[in-house]
């Protein structure tokens, strides 16, 4: 039998997409990183890295999505909602989440549409990578346990 | 209650009489056990006793303390608790699919992933039941996945 989810699960989730987030930003501030950081707090110290402050408002923005996932991926809050509703709710959410974030910690200029365009691509790149990755893993989960439900009525 | 057991040599069938003054309650569960070792089940329906074979059974579900019983063609109730159900029925190809619901594995038509890790099913009725996340990961074990 599974044994019940703890704090210890959901603070794993928090800390891989804080790795992994943490990671990218790093990349990008040894390619872009000098060219922005006059124009965005996330790039303040250029190629250098990410400081202090930035890795603890992309912590935020980790237990923030760790929340919306608890919020509408389990039906222990939102019971009854189908699936593609259930993604898109939580891709709004995400995207009013990190609106907020950005007109708070000034993460980049809000009149600067080369910002907002770099955002909307990498958000949308982001969304349908990890869209797909999760429909083909049920794709190919459903067929496995479609089949293997055949041959026990074959067994049987 | 006696129990004699009479072994002859020359008896063409196990046959299995029960002697006593009246139907109780008790009486009632014996029955139902040993139409169960024989794959059928005594259940009710509007006060009317009737005997189902096990295998057309689709799904068991337990409301309010009561047991139903499903076929394809009609429901009925049955006196055992969901449990004693389980119990009886595990060795037939039936699985806890909720804390409320048992299913016939080869009654079900189709099953895919739901949210939750939970699975949900399609009975051969139409009708879905959800596995929930407690029972998922046995059904997968039990299908070899």
């Amino acid at each position: 039998m599974e044994k019940k989810r703890t704090i210890f699960d959901y603070l794993g989730q928090v800390l891989m997409i804080f790795g992994i987030t943490i990671l990218i930003l790093n990349v990008f501030c040894v390619v872009f990183g000098e060219n922005a950081k006059e124009i965005s707090t996330m790039f303040a110290m250029g190629s250098d890295g990410i400081s202090v402050s930035t890795s603890f408002q992309f912590l935020l923005v980790s237990i923030i999505v760790v929340v919306l996932r608890f919020l509408f991926f389990t039906d222990s809050i939102i019971k009854n909602m189908s699936l593609p509703v259930r993604t898109g709710s939580m891709y709004v959410a995400i995207i009013s989440v990190i609106l907020v974030m950005n007109w708070v910690f000034g993460w980049f200029p809000a009149d600067m549409w080369q910002a907002w365009l770099g955002f909307v691509l990498s958000f949308i790149v982001c969304s349908v990578v990890s869209t797909i990755t999760v429909l083909v893993k049920d794709k190919l989960e459903n067929e496995k346990m479609q089949d293997a439900l055949k041959k026990y009525k074959q067994e049987k | 209650m006696k129990i004699s057991i009479n072994i002859n040599d020359e008896a063409k069938d196990t046959e299995i009489a029960i002697s006593c003054s009246q139907l109780t309650p008790e009486v009632e569960k014996i029955i139902t056990t040993l139409r169960m070792l024989n794959q059928q089940l005594v259940v009710m329906k509007d006060s009317e006793n009737f005997i189902i074979d096990v295998s057309d059974i689709i799904f068991i579900e337990a409301v309010d303390r009561k047991t139903f019983v499903y076929t394809s063609k009609d429901f009925y109730e049955s006196k055992l608790k969901l449990y004693e159900m389980e119990e009886r029925l595990c060795e037939s190809g039936f699985f806890r699919a909720s804390k409320s619901v048992l299913v016939q594995l080869r009654h079900v038509k189709s099953l895919k992933n739901d949210i939750d890790r939970k699975i949900r099913l399609t009975l051969e009725n139409g009708e879905q039941i959800i596995v929930s996340r407690q029972y998922a990961e046995e059904l997968k074990k039990r299908l070899g996945v």
